[in-house]
């Protein structure tokens, strides 16, 4: 997939797959990487500038079975610019869609 | 490259960053490997996928220096930002370079022509010596050295924008050309 396209949403899924539930690094790395392929090791340093931001909150949970885990909750702040992107995504790819199917009608 | 490896070279790379914040980077690391490990993936292949540890260190070390430079805005912070963004790639060094060095220059020479408007007076005595001249000049001198407190308090104000602009650039540029995805 076009590097640029990744480059633009990644932060959009990292925000939105965190929107319900808190999730450790991994899982999002996983969740991500079965959708599009990525290069794992951006994820980090990625949720590392959020988390310095202030749009994360992280904690460590020691797990029984598999390894421990920092999780990653999303602040107030976080949510506002989830929001944010979102509204900016939506519009964006809703504008790119339309040109798409004008297009393809011969409009 | 294993595991062992990988992470001993990251840490070898990452060694001008501060040890708490090298730590908390190395954990990330040491963590993703002992999940990948635990769904049982080969190491081999974790290793392959995460990036090499030099450009993934390279990223780590450009986002910590521009968060540093955001953080409080020094010159010499925004430089080693501009340096680390730059360094990313070769493609980034015109774009990212350029810009700051052009406009770095501008700032810099409107200093150094306050800095000499305000130096007028002392230029002109070893120039001339003292002489009937110095006082016939003396509403000229008084003028000149009040563009230069008039242009470095300009100068002062407009600084922090600067540095802000600069800035904007910067995230707009690792955004753009950093993030080896």
């Amino acid at each position: 997939m076009n590097v640029q396209f990744k480059k633009g949403v990644l932060e959009l899924c990292v925000l939105v797959l965190t929107a319900k539930q808190d999730r450790y690094g991994y899982e999002l790395v996983d969740v991500i990487s079965r959708k599009f392929e990525i290069s794992e090791g951006t994820i980090y340093p990625l949720l590392r500038r959020l988390t310095v931001d202030g749009l994360f909150s992280t904690y460590y949970i020691q797990s029984n079975v598999g390894p421990p885990r920092k999780y990653y909750k999303l602040t107030d702040k976080g949510k506002e610019s989830l929001q944010q992107l979102l509204g900016e995504w939506t519009l964006f790819s809703e504008g790119v869609q339309e040109i798409i199917e004008g297009g393809l009608r011969g409009e | 490259m294993n595991k062992q490896k990988y992470i001993s070279e990251l840490s070898s790379y990452l060694k001008c960053l501060p040890p708490s914040e090298r730590e908390v980077v190395l954990g990330d690391y040491e963590e993703h490997f002992a999940n990948a490990l635990y769904c049982s993936r080969d190491e081999e292949e974790i290793v392959r996928s995460l990036g090499t540890p030099k450009l993934v260190a390279k990223e780590i070390i450009a986002q910590y220096r521009l968060q540093q430079a955001t953080h409080s805005p020094t010159l010499n912070r925004i430089t080693k930002a501009t340096f680390a963004i730059a360094g990313i790639g070769i493609f980034n060094i015109v774009p990212v370079l350029i810009p700051f060095a052009i406009s770095l220059f501008v700032v810099i020479s409107m200093y150094v022509i306050a800095t000499l408007l305000l130096a007028s007076p002392l230029i002109m005595l070893i120039q001339n010596g003292v002489s009937w001249n110095l006082l016939f000049d003396f509403f000229w001198i008084l003028g000149l050295v009040g563009m230069g407190l008039l242009l470095l308090n300009g100068l002062n104000k407009m600084i922090t924008w600067y540095y802000n602009q600069v800035l904007r650039y910067l995230r707009y540029s690792i955004r753009k050309w950093g993030r080896n995805i």
